[in-house]
């Protein structure tokens, strides 16, 4: 049927908890679930967005698939023990859910190594954006890092910011971060800043949290 | 019904049976569960560049070309 298979990190990740026997026997029904989807469906579940998805028992496991007729993908979405299901990543990540509404603040003082690189010649020694962007990304990471445990850092996944006035460098700007939506590991913020004189960016933020050790993994596999 | 009584009428069901009513009871606690259900739809809607390959897999996995994986 000429299907790929494409496999959600976060299964890999639920596979890097098994045995190797286990993980073996779970990569290779993902391939034989690409050879013969229907094969395979044991049941059919809806999403909300009611798209119809296969569970699939396998031994004291469940797999959750969608066939992707047009793209010609079968995508594997979950994968966990049949009797434990899909709880995995909200019980065991965090020590606690962090709380909407939540806001952290960080103030900081321009200095010339924040100001905009193209300064000199007629243009004014200005905060420049990717800088303002990494106070406003700091201001979120340390909102959030009361809810981690010591192994799990949160790490950038969006960012749209609207840098909507220029703060000259020796002004003083504060960040503020807002927890709007906690969507088990992914956390969004409502961020603005400010300096004496007005708001002078806004916008949204999304954050994940990550174990320690399973991103050593991942970033090792990719140093090859 | 209890619970015991559940287990031993699923027990008696051939191997196929026990499969599909196992996922439809996974299937009854996942349409209660709405942030799983939207975690589905997002990640089905994700485009194809931010899954896996089974390569990646089989990398992650330590598993060698010709026999771990096979």
């Amino acid at each position: 049927m000429n299907y790929r298979l494409l496999i959600d990190y976060e299964v890999i990740e639920f596979l890097e908890t098994l045995p190797r026997r286990d993980q073996r026997l779970l990569r290779n029904r993902f391939m034989a679930i690409q050879s013969d989807p229907q094969k395979f469906s044991d049941y059919v579940e809806s999403d909300s967005d009611s798209h119809r998805l296969d569970i699939h028992i396998y031994g004291k496991f469940a797999i959750k698939f969608w066939q992707d007729h047009a793209g010609r993908d079968i995508k594997i979405l979950d994968a966990h023990f049949a009797d434990q299901p899909n709880r995995r990543l909200k019980e065991n990540l965090m020590k606690s859910r962090p709380k909407i509404g939540t806001v952290g603040e960080l103030a900081f003082q321009t200095e010339a190594r924040h100001a905009v690189e193209f300064a000199g010649n007629g243009m004014p020694a200005v905060l420049s954006t990717p800088q303002l962007i990494g106070f406003i990304e700091r201001t979120a990471r340390e909102t959030m890092a009361g809810f981690l445990d010591a192994d799990e850092r949160s790490i950038g996944m969006e960012i749209e910011i609207r840098h909507l006035a220029p703060t000259l460098v020796g002004g003083t700007v504060h960040c503020t971060a807002r927890i709007i939506q906690v969507d088990d590991r992914k956390v969004d913020f409502q961020v603005e800043a400010r300096d004496a004189h007005e708001l002078i960016a806004r916008g949204l933020h999304k954050r994940a949290v990550i174990r320690l050790e399973s991103f050593n993994r991942r970033v090792r596999a990719k140093a090859g | 019904m209890s619970i015991e009584v559940l287990k031993q009428e699923l027990s008696a069901l051939d191997e196929n049976a026990q499969r599909q009513m196992t996922a439809f009871l996974i299937s009854l606690q996942d349409a209660r569960d709405d942030a799983y259900r939207r975690k589905l739809a997002d990640k089905i809607n994700r485009p194809s560049s931010e899954f896996a390959t089974i390569e990646e897999l089989d990398r992650r996995l330590n598993f060698s070309e010709t026999s771990e994986g096979q």
